[in-house]
């Protein structure tokens, strides 16, 4: 009877135990599924992420060849308008405006040239600031300005006032120059105004003044044209 | 023309200019002069005006307190720029007339100005600006000089590359963010499963706590089992102990049978002892009896002798009796013999008189039971009159009983005939009433035909005389469009008539004013006329 007594007993613990136990395993059993339920949230978000940053490495690949396109549209455009201000003004089909866009260290880095014959058959590809008399560089600075402020986006109103452009031009251009604004403001509706000292310009404007200073004091008259004057 | 121009430009006190005021054109303006003649003080102006450039005061003619710059633009809109010793600012006045003064402005220009002149600087990244709309002599030659980042971000601000590049440049800090975020997802993730792998013995786990319940349950089983064996040992203990003691007792009790055979035995033998005794002293009793039978039958040995001659005695005593007897009754009888005699005169002898005694009696015996019968014939006699009486009296009851059930079938025959007649009635005056509804009916169906034709022919009817009045009006309008038809056909005909007349006079096309002949001008009125009759 004692054993018996011992074994119920020891039925009763084991009882006990195996509750313990269960409850322990069900325990750990929750902070395992509250631990995967964090996991499955976090490989949600993960993915998400990931989601995204395909996306946006897509985006940035369109965002770049975009890029690329319109900076070449942009530059073509720039050349040709450049190139055929410097053709009208030289009279010269043989000069061309190039720019050259080339990726340096992740950056896009521009260089101008022109490039001419010179009547030969070899083409020259030079720097204007460096290799070209300033005739050249003051109407490519010139286009160059003129073409930005048109083909800016979003578009640039207002109008374009000029110092003394072409200043750098040899006499015999100088008229082109003026024939140029005049095209350029005809065809574009820009109001320009530009500041000259050669007074055969003076005609080509659809508004001419005379500067002239007296005792100090500057007096402007509407220009009555060189040969009257 | 949508773009913003200079009308006109009034500068007073600035450098060499004290007044000036200038018309501008839409187009190309061309200012000339010789050299330093106050040609570039004008660009000099509007630089102040449009970029408010340079700073300080040093452009206000020598003498002069203040200076002011004024651009009136195509819309009308004013844009005023002045310094005095107390004020620096700027006064716009919107193409409605709105005017607004802005001062503190700093090195900047108002953003309303630059809305109404539509001149600003450009920037060319987040450093760089550059003013494309105004070029003065003194500086390096546009673009040229700059650097060849600066071209490219020029280049670019055409089409817009530079928004693209903003965009890109925001996708990419955006990709930045994303990936340092995706690294730190990462990086829990991973740390989340090293938490995990803490639980990797879970399984393990799961398959003994499983094992271990299901041999937990077998123990229980077992420990049940253990219960019911246990119990059952204990019984069969106790049986047990019951059984030996049962055998015990059975043992014990194992002569009782054996016992009681004897005990029966004994019984018997009780009882034979006691009979035997019984029969002993009985024996003893008949033994003595013997002896004194024996001593009295010796004593009686001669008691045969004396019984025979007691027999004899007897018998001579008898015979004696038996004499005396019939001496006496000789004596009797002899009287009896005469009184016999007269009777034996009659009666023949003696046993047949006994025997007609006998039959006598039997007779009487009879003759009783005749007058029993008698009296019972003269009782049933009495009752089968009384019978008689009654059957006489109810002779004629079932004829009776007959004839009132006959009556009673004739009665409820009677009754049901009379109900069937009241109902035949009833039936007959429905049936009266019936046909005259019918006869009714007959006319009715007739009428209401008569009726639906009277409706079709109502209709029929109003048709007809909503079409009259229909025909009536068509004729009036027609009889007004007539009217109206010749009038405009009169009309027509006086204006083609006109029309053919002035084309005459004129000789020239009324479209085109190519010079036309008579034969086109007829053929045009023939156009006109058309259909119309003259």
């Amino acid at each position: 009877m004692g054993s018996d007594q011992g074994m119920s007993v020891d039925l009763t613990q084991l009882d006990f135990a195996m509750n313990e136990l269960r409850a322990r395993y069900n325990r750990r059993l929750g902070e395992r599924d509250a631990v995967l339920r964090k996991q499955a949230q976090i490989v949600d978000r993960l993915q998400e992420k990931r989601g995204e940053i395909d996306k946006l490495q897509q985006v940035k690949i369109l965002l770049q060849e975009s890029s690329a396109f319109a900076r070449e549209q942009a530059r073509r455009q720039i050349e040709t308008m450049v190139s055929n201000a410097l053709q009208f003004i030289f009279g010269n089909p043989d000069l061309e405006f190039r720019v050259v866009i080339e990726e340096v260290r992740g950056r896009a880095e521009g260089e101008f040239l022109v490039v001419s014959t010179y009547g030969g058959e070899i083409p020259v590809e030079t720097r204007p600031q460096d290799a070209r008399g300033g005739g050249v560089v003051d109407v490519i600075s010139l286009s160059l300005r003129a073409a930005l402020l048109q083909a800016n986006r979003p578009a640039l109103d207002g109008p374009m006032i000029l110092d003394e452009p072409g200043k750098h031009v040899s006499e015999e251009y100088s008229r082109p120059v003026a024939e140029f604004l005049k095209q350029l403001s005809t065809a574009f509706g820009r109001q320009i105004i530009m500041v000259t000292h050669n007074q055969h310009l003076a005609s080509s404007g659809d508004s001419s003044y005379m500067v002239e200073m007296r005792s100090g004091k500057s007096y402007v008259r509407v220009f009555q044209g060189v040969e009257q004057a | 023309m949508s773009q913003k121009t200079i009308r006109n430009l009034r500068i007073e006190n600035f450098q060499s200019h004290e007044l000036t005021e200038m018309a501008f054109d839409d187009g190309l303006n061309v200012i000339v002069g010789a050299s330093d003649q106050g040609k570039s003080a004008i660009i000099r102006a509007l630089r102040w005006l449009l970029f408010n450039e340079p700073r300080g005061a040093d452009f206000i003619r020598v003498g002069a307190s203040q200076c002011r710059v004024t651009i009136e633009l195509a819309d009308g809109a004013r844009v005023t720029r002045e310094r005095t010793p107390s004020k620096n600012r700027y006064i716009v006045v919107s193409a409605e007339g709105e005017e607004q003064i802005y001062e503190g402005f700093g090195n900047s220009v108002p953003r309303e100005v630059s809305d109404v002149t539509g001149v600003a600087k450009i920037m060319l990244d987040e450093d760089t600006e550059t003013v494309l709309h105004l070029g003065t002599q003194l500086e390096p030659p546009f673009l040229l000089s700059e650097t060849g980042s600066i071209k490219a971000k020029a280049i670019g601000r055409l089409n817009g590359v530079h928004i693209i590049d903003a965009a890109s440049r925001d996708t990419h800090r955006d990709l930045t963010r994303l990936n340092s975020d995706e690294k730190q997802y990462r990086e829990q993730l991973s740390e989340v499963e090293e938490e995990l792998m803490q639980f990797s013995d879970l399984a393990y786990m799961e398959n003994i706590l499983i094992l271990l319940e299901e041999r937990h349950a077998r123990l229980k089983q077992l420990g049940t089992r253990i219960e019911n064996l246990r119990r059952l040992r204990d019984l069969h203990h106790r049986v047990q102990g019951e059984l030996s003691e049962v055998t015990n007792v059975l043992e014990k009790t194992q002569h009782l049978e054996h016992a009681a055979l004897r005990l029966e035995l004994a019984g018997a033998v009780q009882s034979k002892s006691l009979r035997m005794n019984q029969t002993r002293s009985r024996w003893t009793q008949v033994r003595q009896t013997l002896q004194e039978t024996d001593r009295i039958l010796h004593e009686t040995e001669q008691l045969s002798t004396a019984q025979d001659l007691l027999q004899r005695q007897e018998k001579q005593l008898a015979a004696y009796r038996r004499l005396s007897k019939l001496s006496a009754d000789r004596e009797s009888t002899q009287m009896q013999k005469n009184r016999v005699d007269a009777v034996l005169d009659r009666t023949a002898q003696l046993a047949q008189a006994e025997q007609s005694v006998s039959r006598i009696e039997h007779s009487g015996q009879r003759l009783n039971r005749l007058h029993d019968l008698r009296r019972k014939t003269g009782e049933t006699g009495q009752l089968l009159g009384k019978v008689n009486l009654v059957l006489e009296r109810t002779a004629q009851v079932p004829e009776v009983g007959q004839r009132v059930e006959r009556l009673a079938a004739m009665r409820t025959k009677a009754l049901f005939l009379n109900e069937l007649a009241g109902k035949k009635r009833e039936v007959d005056q429905l049936l009266h009433s019936m046909t005259r509804v019918l006869q009714a009916l007959q006319h009715t169906e007739r009428v209401e035909f008569k009726l639906e034709e009277l409706a079709m022919l109502s209709g029929r009817q109003k048709r007809l005389q909503e079409l009259r009045a229909q025909i009536v009006d068509n004729v009036e309008r027609l009889q007004k469009a007539d009217v109206y038809l010749a009038n405009n056909a009169e009309e027509l005909r006086n204006l083609i008539a006109e029309y053919s007349a002035e084309l005459k006079n004129s000789g020239s096309c009324p479209v085109c004013f190519a010079p036309i002949d008579e034969h086109t001008t007829e053929r045009l009125v023939e156009e006109f006329r058309g259909g119309i009759p003259e």
